[in-house]
């Protein structure tokens, strides 16, 4: 007998079991039509657009990053990623609001601009990005690292610079990963909860005027937006425990899939 | 001309090396004799204590890597995306003009007579192209670390190898664990515990 294997697999049980009962009571017994509504699909659909748009940018934006830390070894720059997983995530929420302000230069500055974070997509996919984008790194950055870097010094010495070292020689290389660190990060973005209910509590823009994301919207029915709110919040959780496994799933299959 | 006279470490191993000359070189030593910390010190990847090293006259030692001139050609120094053809040119296209007549005489003298993707093919047509890659982005030297062993034909591709970078005034040093590859270069260093002695 295994013990550890015994002991690995009843632990990662223990992780599971409120999950699958909610997605036996969600589907089952509580199940309620308010929680399956055009409107809750609606809100799983802005969730879903906005994370995605978040992992787009978390790969443009992040990916040269990882690929320094991996290469690098920039402590410093290293542990700046992990602040904004290490605080409490509503405060993002407020911080996004005061830089965007009326009442600070800084918002004064950005509204100057059009940039307005208060229930914009903008603002929602901001503060996705911010949320997922160190899930995304800490993704990236052990997938680079394990990479053989022959291939990558033989680049620098033809003449090439780390950066075009990164575009041409590690990524056509690395596409499994950066999918796979894309759709980590996106299902990180998916459950993000409490800074878009500070920031973009719901969107007022088209095409999603007057939708709130997924996250917001069940944490709405349980506070009894509608009477019978918590079995359609129990409901509209399994929704969304449905739509978001299978992007876990497949960010999985892309990590084993090696090059 | 190489002129290398350098004091590095990696880890626990030290290293006082010192290798001179034009031509071709080869540095021979047994596993763990710090031929490969020598190479990779050359070509910028491990830090100089104490020293410099000097190619056709210019002192690199403080120059990053893509700064340096200097090729370091590992078994591993392959793109596995690029198809034959375009892995051949990739150096040469970051500040060279291509000359197709140069690229297929390189092609023939080092018998890259195959095409199709660099990540299929095996370890010794890897290691050809990658060679025949550094060769045509005309460096100032080529380090070639341990990237001549898995090769069909070994003495006489270093030989038309050897031949081909005479042509282009580059240096090349290569590692190697038998010092009877001596015969192949024009000077033979020795190594053995990261110090340098000369081998003819």
């Amino acid at each position: 007998m295994n013990w550890l294997r015994v002991l690995s697999i009843a632990a990662v049980v223990l992780l599971l079991i409120p999950i699958a009962v909610l997605l036996y009571y969600g589907l089952g017994p509580f199940r309620s039509p308010a929680g399956y509504t055009a409107a809750v699909f609606r809100s799983i659909e802005l969730s879903i657009v906005a994370s995605a748009v978040a992992a787009v940018f978390d790969l443009a934006l992040f990916t040269p990053v990882a690929y320094y830390l991996a290469r690098g070894n920039d402590a410093i720059v290293e542990s700046l990623i992990d602040i904004p997983v290490g605080i409490p995530h509503p405060i993002i929420g407020v911080a996004l609001l005061i830089l965007d302000s009326p009442l600070t230069p800084t918002g004064q500055f950005l509204l100057f601009l059009g940039i307005n974070f208060f229930n914009t997509i903008l603002g929602l996919v901001v503060a996705l990005i911010i949320m997922s984008a160190p899930i995304y790194i800490k993704a990236m950055q052990p997938y680079f690292e394990s990479r053989d870097p022959s291939a990558e010094e033989f680049a620098m010495g033809l003449g090439a610079s780390r950066l075009r070292t990164l575009v041409s020689v590690v990524l056509p290389d690395s596409m499994s990963g950066v999918i796979s660190a894309s759709l980590v990060a996106m299902s990180r973005a998916l459950g993000e909860f409490g800074s878009i209910s500070i920031i973009a509590f719901y969107v007022l823009q088209y095409p999603f005027y007057g939708v709130s994301p997924a996250s917001v919207t069940i944490f709405q029915l349980f506070n009894g937006a509608i009477p019978g709110g918590l079995y359609a919040a129990v409901t509209a959780s399994a929704a969304m425990i449905l739509v978001s496994l299978p992007i876990t799933v497949v960010g999985h299959f892309f990590r084993r899939w090696k090059r | 001309m190489i002129e290398a006279k350098i004091r590095a470490h990696s880890g626990q191993f030290h290293l006082a090396a010192e290798v001179n000359g034009s031509g071709t070189i080869c540095v021979a030593g047994k596993n763990g004799a710090g031929k490969t910390t020598l190479l990779r010190t050359m070509a910028g990847f491990l830090k100089i204590d104490e020293g410099q090293v000097l190619v056709r006259g210019q002192n690199v030692t403080r120059l990053p890597v893509e700064k340096r001139g200097i090729v370091l050609v590992t078994p591993g120094s392959a793109f596995q995306h690029l198809d034959v053809d375009s892995h051949l040119v990739w150096g040469r296209k970051l500040g060279k003009r291509i000359q197709e007549d140069q690229v297929s005489k390189v092609k023939s003298e080092l018998g890259i007579d195959f095409g199709g993707r660099v990540g299929k093919l095996s370890l010794g047509m890897r290691e050809r192209v990658s060679l025949a890659t550094a060769l045509l982005a005309e460096p100032k030297a080529i380090l070639v670390d341990e990237a001549f062993a898995s090769l069909h034909n070994r003495e006489e591709f270093i030989t038309a190898y050897a031949r081909l970078l005479v042509g282009a005034n580059i240096d090349l040093v290569f590692s190697s664990q038998e010092a009877a590859d001596g015969k192949l270069a024009d000077i033979l260093y020795l190594i053995d515990e990261g110090v340098t002695s000369a081998g003819n």
